[in-house]
């Protein structure tokens, strides 16, 4: 297991929560269990997706497994 | 190592696709295909009656709603008289297999140089969930309480094999959304039928295998699950009809 | 002294002429013509012609060439413009023009081969959901319809509707002279796909109805104020009127100059479009009329119900208004006139 290093950010994931309905298949791809549901939910009343920055290693694979164009993936 | 990726603005509004859903997913693939290959401002969509409907909703692009089942007939006609464009039929299972079979057929036995996508999840599921020719032995829909029925209502149809085995299309694939690996290889099915049109090779059809959590009664992730245990051993995946070697 | 064409062939030349630069359809007798000229004279003007493999999806090619800014036009009979009619409502929800020939044989269901007029509510209601018009129009000649071939075009484009050329089987069949306009020069129409999504358009989910209806009101209000189309003869003194179109009119209006010579005071009126109906025409018949007769290639009667209609709205008094169906075919003078006689005579009643 060993420590994460600080090492700089590859990039940054962006997400427009209002989007998001809750389908929970970005929870499932992600390989670094870095996104969960926020206990807030958006207009549509669905509990959306937060990124945990810490965990995330910026892969894309939340963008690529979401239905609903919530993600946007910044490369550095 | 981190690769920037943004919804192409030609699909970049909310859909209203269930929860889960794998349109939302397929309608962002045709989006990066059309932006890859440069083709945003030369696309017209022709778009089947049911779920397929929504995308009216999103892509901001030439588009008709056409009658239930016609866009074979209507994509035949746009394609031949705008043959410099690139024409889209986007349909669901129904719209495609049922109702519009005779002109989802024609088109692709006429060899017509449009794309055809084709989202099959196996019941109508606009309507709440009816039986569709795609429904698998056994399963419960709405008109099919106790489970399809297939020695009275036949087995499922599988149209990609159909028309690659019978006909002459320039190509022929199914793919699926059930995970990102599968994800990304229906992109490239979808590219390389987005190619086989641009080169004017033929007609070119990609079903994708996608989940309707709301009416199978699962939540999405469930939802993929079935595609991989029950789907695909029916469905295979894969290229039945790959472009000729240039 | 022009040469002698047949109906189908000359409506099918004349689309070409005026323009048409797509023809799919299926075959049906009495139209089948049509289509077989256009499978070969289209690719002549670098048209398109696509057989289509059934009457569904020939219509909807003509939506999707009608979408893409294309002059588009269609022929078919009977059972196979039924099939059309989802077609032809989506073309005017869309505000998509095209034309659809109807070359009418009689009968319900697969009907018969004979000539007839028995599709007039059809097509002048619409047989699809909703509420929408199609243009009309009705030639008498061979003439005629090269004429209003090309003016069904026009009138399609200038309203953004369907206009019917409804004809009958016989017309389609027989040859007489006609002299062909000159070739136009084809365009593409500013409302047509070009991929660039030059035309925005409202998602499906934001159409508003209310305002919907109002432009669709206004838009048939300004066809039925400016399309309306007739011949009439001997109006101000006739004590009973005819109205009839299409080859019947014809055989009509020789019944009328007939029974002119022996005294009768007889006039007619012969609706060259059926919708919108002539109500201008009957501003101009005499005010002591005591009758309209309707000749009709039908069973039940169908234009005399637009007449009953029209006489209520126009003329002042409460008019009687017979009806003479023959069924099918073109009437002979002799009978409509021995008719005539049996309605002085009292044994023919009015139907309203």
């Amino acid at each position: 297991m060993g420590e994460r290093a600080t090492t700089e950010k590859k990039g940054m994931v962006l997400t427009t929560p209002e989007r998001c309905k809750h389908c929970g298949l970005c929870l499932k791809a992600c390989p670094k269990d870095a996104i969960s549901f926020a206990e807030d939910i958006n207009q549509a009343g669905y509990q959306y997706t937060v990124i945990d920055h810490e965990k995330c290693i910026v892969c894309g694979m939340c963008y690529v497994t979401c239905p609903d164009f919530v993600y946007e993936i910044k490369a550095y | 190592m981190a690769i920037s990726r943004k919804v192409p603005e030609l699909i970049d509004k909310q859909n209203g696709f269930c929860p889960g859903c794998g349109h939302g997913i397929v309608t962002r693939l045709i989006g990066e295909c059309l932006q890859e290959l440069g083709q945003e401002n030369n696309v017209i969509f022709g778009i089947g009656v049911g779920c397929s409907s929504l995308l009216g909703a999103v892509v901001q692009a030439d588009r008709l709603h056409c009658s239930h089942g016609r866009v074979g007939a209507v994509a035949t006609a746009m394609k031949r008289v705008n043959s410099d464009n690139l024409v889209i039929a986007y349909q669901g299972d129904g719209d495609a297999y049922s109702i519009g079979i005779g002109e989802t057929t024609s088109a692709a036995y006429r060899n017509e140089r449009f794309t055809a996508i084709i989202i099959n999840n196996t019941n109508y599921g606009m309507t709440g969930g009816q039986m569709s020719n795609t429904t698998m032995p056994g399963q419960k829909t709405s008109t099919s309480i106790h489970g399809r029925d297939c020695s009275v209502t036949g087995m499922p149809i599988r149209f990609p094999e159909l028309v690659a085995t019978q006909f002459n299309p320039a190509y022929s694939a199914r793919g699926s959304v059930h995970n990102t690996v599968n994800i990304t290889k229906t992109k490239k099915y979808i590219k390389n039928a987005l190619e086989a049109q641009i080169n004017k090779e033929g007609y070119s059809v990609v079903e994708v295998l996608s989940p309707c959590p709301t009416n199978w009664g699962l939540n999405p992730v469930d939802s993929m699950e079935r595609i991989v245990g029950e789907l695909i051993p029916y469905f295979p995946l894969g290229e039945f009809k790959s472009r000729e070697a240039k | 002294m022009s040469d002698m064409i047949k109906g189908n062939e000359a409506i099918a030349e004349a689309a070409i002429r005026a323009g048409a630069r797509l023809y799919a359809g299926y075959p049906i007798t009495p139209s089948t013509e049509i289509m077989e000229y256009m499978s070969w004279r289209m690719e002549e003007v670098g048209g398109t012609f696509i057989q289509a493999e059934s009457e569904i999806a020939g219509i909807n090619m003509i939506i999707g060439g009608a979408a893409c800014g294309v002059r588009s036009i269609t022929a078919s009979s009977g059972p196979g413009i039924s099939l059309k009619q989802e077609g032809m409502t989506t073309l005017s929800d869309e505000q998509l023009p095209a034309v659809v020939v109807n070359t009418v044989r009689y009968g319900n269901g697969i009907g018969t081969l004979l000539s007839a007029q028995c599709d007039y509510h059809r097509e002048t209601r619409g047989g699809g959901n909703g509420d929408y018009r199609c243009i009309v129009l009705c030639p008498d000649s061979i003439q005629e319809a090269v004429d209003l071939t090309v003016l069904a075009f026009d009138l399609a484009e200038k309203y953004r509707m369907v206009s019917v050329l409804m004809t009958e089987g016989a017309l389609a069949q027989m040859m007489e002279p006609a002299v062909m306009p000159e070739m136009r020069e084809t365009k593409r129409f500013p409302w047509g796909f070009d991929g660039k999504y030059t035309n925005k358009k409202i998602g499906i989910f934001e159409r508003n109805s209310l305002t919907e209806a109002v432009e669709l009101n206004e838009k048939y209000r300004s066809v039925k104020e400016n399309e309306q189309r007739w011949e009439s003869g001997y109006l101000e003194d006739a004590e009973y009127v005819f109205v009839s179109y299409g080859l019947p009119g014809r055989s009509t209006i020789g019944a009328v100059e007939e029974l002119r010579k022996e005294g009768w005071k007889v006039g007619f009126i012969r609706p060259i479009i059926a919708w919108p109906f002539p109500e201008k025409a009957f501003m101009e018949v005499n005010p002591e009329v005591k009758g309209f007769v309707t000749v009709e290639a039908n069973a039940t009667g169908q234009m005399v119900e637009d007449v009953a209609l029209t006489v209520k709205k126009i003329l002042e008094k409460n008019v009687p208004v017979y009806c003479n169906p023959h069924v099918y075919g073109v009437p002979a003078i002799g009978s409509i006139k021995k008719d005539f006689h049996r309605l002085v005579s009292g044994e023919i009643k009015e139907v309203y």
